[in-house]
């Protein structure tokens, strides 16, 4: 990495200020970004030092960046305190949980096995069908039951969960009975505008992925891609796409509404 | 095969998160007796995964929900619901957008001091084999 000089980090470190406070003030969502963005190697260096473990450096750079946004969020410019000093623990913090939850801890290693076999068994299949196989066929190929494939499959993708103690909260942050001015809610797939207020609503969260995520989640969720197509089209297997996949939706779920991301997975 | 099932596969349990992979293997299981290809299994988990949240989130605690299963052999509808006080269902823009995406049709709903959430998914490969 280049080396900054006193006086050039001094005027980046008060023009950083600048735009948190802007950002503070208006609310604007591309003062975040940029900010964000400028601390990019922050959360790649905070990221590196988990490296060669047992997730890969692509998501824990994700997590870092999702640890620096969660940091952003707190800090208070006029306390005095740089932001990378502010974020670093709560960066290393939302990497040691990454860890803590991640399949390698959690999952019985059979299970982790069967995993790698069961994805390696798919993608041979659907070289062979030239089309994504069935449970059944995946069963049959690896002589063993359809409950073991979709076990392998559950355990393979980090699907995501409310946290086991999230509080009962309004949606004004706070607790007890609901407020009288709600009204009954109903929503349908068929309203053009609700799905255009969900689509700008998680527009917003996609620049928190990393690229290749934020380009799957598009694929799946913008270009209803399959997983499979997708990862013909990212040279990955089926698994990796489902893995990835999960793991972004559980990181843009804990921006949208404060939800922990942690696995269900017990 | 559940496709000559006529009832509805019915789960009762508490509403609480760590039932959400309980509610999404026995659905999983349901796709896959309907010959559901592995993409297709993985987006019914994810709705799934989903709806469960919803319901969870929004229900009251303590509470008990209940997610019922049913085909006609051909395409899978989930219906999870639990009691509530709220009036709004809890439905992120991030959940809404997704339950789009890898649904046919999806519906979520509070009446009666109850949230409902609905889905609706069909296989799309017209062209597997038997299996």
């Amino acid at each position: 990495m280049d080396r900054v000089d006193p006086a050039e980090r001094a005027v980046l470190r008060a023009a950083e200020l600048q735009r948190f406070r802007a950002w503070r003030r208006t609310g604007d969502i591309r003062l975040r970004d940029r900010i964000l963005a400028d601390n990019t190697g922050l959360a790649i260096s905070l990221a590196t030092r988990y490296r060669d473990r047992s997730l890969e450096f692509d998501d824990l750079v994700q997590v870092a960046q999702m640890g620096v946004l969660l940091a952003a969020e707190r800090f208070d410019p006029d306390r005095g305190v740089p932001f990378v000093a502010f974020a670093t623990p709560t960066v290393l913090g939302e990497l040691r949980r990454a860890f803590r939850s991640s399949w390698s801890v959690r999952v019985p290693r059979g299970l982790q096995e069967s995993s790698h076999h069961v994805g390696a068994t798919i993608a041979k299949l659907e070289q062979e069908f030239q089309r994504t196989p069935t449970v059944s066929e995946v069963a049959q190929a690896m002589q063993c039951t359809t409950d073991d494939v979709l076990l392998a499959i559950d355990a393979a993708s980090a699907f995501r969960s409310v946290s086991l103690d999230r509080p009962d909260t309004r949606s004004d942050g706070s607790s007890g009975p609901p407020e009288p001015n709600q009204t009954t809610d109903s929503m349908r797939t068929d309203d053009p505008f609700d799905q255009s207020d969900a689509r700008a609503a998680v527009q917003r969260l996609l620049p928190l992925l990393s690229p290749r995520s934020r380009r799957i989640v598009e694929l799946r969720f913008y270009e209803e891609s399959t997983q499979s197509e997708i990862a013909a089209v990212m040279g990955m297997s089926q698994m990796h796409v489902s893995r990835l996949l999960r793991q972004a939706l559980g990181l843009m779920a804990g921006s949208t509404s404060g939800r922990s991301t942690q696995s269900d997975r017990g | 095969m559940f496709a000559t099932r006529q009832a509805p596969v019915t789960l009762t349990t508490p509403a609480h998160p760590s039932f959400v992979r309980v509610a999404r293997l026995v659905c999983a299981s349901l796709a896959a007796d309907l010959d559901f290809d592995v993409d297709e299994i993985q987006d019914v988990s994810i709705a799934v995964d989903e709806i469960v949240n919803v319901v969870v989130q929004t229900a009251d605690p303590g509470s008990e929900m209940q997610i019922s299963m049913s085909t006609d052999g051909q395409v899978i509808e989930v219906d999870a619901q639990a009691p509530t006080t709220k009036l709004v269902a809890e439905l992120d823009p991030l959940s809404e957008q997704v339950l789009a995406a890898v649904t046919d049709s999806f519906e979520v709903f509070v009446a009666d001091g109850i949230v409902a959430v609905r889905m609706r998914s069909a296989p799309g490969g017209a062209d597997r084999g038997s299996g």
